[in-house]
């Protein structure tokens, strides 16, 4: 195994458009993963001056009003919102104080939306494992080793790898600038418990887009259907953010975006439910994986195929 | 006179891609021009290395010793790509197939689209199977390629009824004079009585 892991490693470094795509998915993940979030300063074209996003159309719906922005510039003032969203109490002098006592809210948000799901799905598994598996190398591999499964797993190793970097980055730069005081508010094992969860959950949902690149062979095709399989999560991620209910069949991208689950003190149940779903998926779709790249395996052009292909040519 | 390798067999003739397919023997290696396992975007020496990583210590001896034979390993060959240059494919190809040790190999058309310097290379792999003994048959189109290896080696020509065998040296003995070398005109020296074997395969 330390052999095929050193070998993709080697191969995935020498690749550099590789790594750029790799480098565009993490920051397409985090650029749609962290707009619409409260204290995003916003140039208004209407009224010629900067305004401050205040709230996130689904995540405040229960805790604030839903006014979609704050215009710095009109009739409001500090204390009109502050008397809108029931902070009276709160020491505010500025706009800007009012922020950090959305930090909760708003790293909730950070976690269940799944906007950069469509960015790594489209680019991850066909750069990660259809193009390696299209040059036949992982097949010989195959061969070389008399290890018929090895290449298959180092791959999908490092694919999860891959996920994970990019998933932990981005929430940690989206927890950063969004939601900066959180671990002080709510404490440092809520925060590392959450983002696990979080962690686990990207795998799973990412792990279908694995076996569809074990699947298809064609990049184009691959690409459409990766694009396809985004935007249903997208849908359901949404669609469960405004729903307090289960589905019948658990599905990752529905769970993920199921609010109660992120916040403190969250239903146990959910929690213990999310992460056993999440880890069916992966062990799922990975040994699907494996055993789809076994078969494609046996496909090997020997003489005998040579010569009925020829005989069927002519 | 030069000793004519027993194990090297180079096919001749239009059936002869389809005969030697039907009559190889079961566990025969093909290199064909297709599907030959290579990363394009690397260089040869990135995909020389990568595939290293894979082998055993004495695997990769032997298999950097048969990169050399081939002339991929040469100055520039770090910023040298596959893709596109067919020739270095299909040395790629061969060397890949010698390095699995099969117990026969089968190379179709490994000739096309080589350039003088590919050619030599090939050549060496060729000479390189000869001494050792490892079965090595290729199909070709010209029967001048061949003759231009300087390779002596066994030919053979694939006739209505069966398999014409001859080797290198008898086949230039037969085209001294002409201009163009080629089967079709060995084969009518053959009609006319000339040298040459026929055989049954």
């Amino acid at each position: 195994m330390g052999k095929h892991l050193r070998h993709e490693v080697y191969v995935l470094l020498r690749r550099w458009p590789a790594l750029l795509l790799i480098l565009a998915a993490l920051i397409g993940n985090y650029w749609l993963g962290g707009v619409k979030v409260a204290g995003t300063e916003r140039y208004n074209r209407r009224i010629d001056a900067k305004c401050y996003w205040l709230i996130s159309g689904s995540e405040f719906q229960s805790t604030l009003e839903s006014d979609r922005y704050y215009m710095k510039y009109t009739h409001r003032t500090e204390e009109d919102i502050l008397k809108r969203y029931g902070l009276e109490e709160a020491e505010v002098t500025e706009l800007e104080d009012i922020f950090p006592l959305l930090a909760g809210a708003q790293y909730r948000r950070c976690l269940w939306f799944l906007g950069g799901l469509l960015f790594l799905c489209m680019i991850l598994p066909p750069v990660l494992i259809r193009d390696p598996l299209n040059s036949g190398v992982p097949a010989l591999a195959a061969r070389l080793t008399r290890s018929r499964r090895t290449p298959a797993l180092a791959k999908i190793m490092v694919y999860d790898l891959c996920v994970l970097l990019i998933s932990l980055i981005s929430t940690l730069i989206q927890i950063g600038v969004y939601a900066g005081s959180i671990v002080s508010q709510a404490g440092f094992a809520y925060v590392l418990g959450t983002t696990l969860l979080r962690l686990l959950m990207d795998l799973a949902v990412l792990s279908v887009p694995l076996y569809l690149a074990f699947l298809i062979r064609r990049i184009p095709g691959l690409v459409a259907v990766e694009a396809a399989y985004g935007v249903v999560c997208y849908i359901l991620n949404v669609a469960a953010c405004n729903s307090d209910k289960l589905l019948p069949i658990p599905i990752p991208a529905y769970l993920h975006g199921l609010r109660p689950l992120w916040q403190q003190g969250g239903p146990a149940g959910w929690i213990v439910l999310a992460a056993a779903v999440s880890v069916v998926w992966i062990v799922l779709f990975t040994a699907l994986s494996l055993r789809r790249f076994h078969r494609e395996g046996e496909k090997r052009l020997g003489v005998r195929e040579a010569a009925e292909s020829l005989k069927a040519a002519n | 006179m030069r000793e004519i390798p027993e194990s090297v067999v180079a096919l001749l003739g239009e059936d002869a891609l389809k005969r030697a397919l039907a009559e190889a023997t079961p566990g025969t290696a093909l290199c064909t021009g297709v599907d030959i396992p290579f990363y394009p975007r690397l260089s040869i020496r990135s995909n020389a290395r990568a595939l290293c990583m894979l082998l055993q210590t004495e695997e990769q001896a032997h298999f950097w010793e048969l990169l050399k034979l081939s002339g991929l390993r040469q100055s520039g060959w770090n910023v040298r790509r596959f893709k596109g240059d067919t020739g270095a494919q299909r040395l790629w190809g061969i060397v890949l197939g010698l390095m699995e040790r099969p117990p026969a190999l089968l190379a179709l058309e490994p000739m096309s689209g080589m350039n003088e310097r590919e050619r030599e290379g090939f050549a060496a792999l060729l000479r390189r199977c000869g001494e050792e003994g490892i079965p090595f048959t290729y199909t070709a189109a010209r029967l001048k390629d061949v003759m231009d290896l300087g390779l002596p080696q066994r030919l053979r020509l694939a006739l209505p009824g069966g398999w014409r065998e001859t080797d290198t040296a008898q086949a230039e003995e037969a085209l001294a004079g002409e201009e163009e070398k080629n089967w079709n005109k060995l084969q009518l020296r053959w009609e006319e009585g000339e040298d040459g074997k026929a055989s049954e395969a």
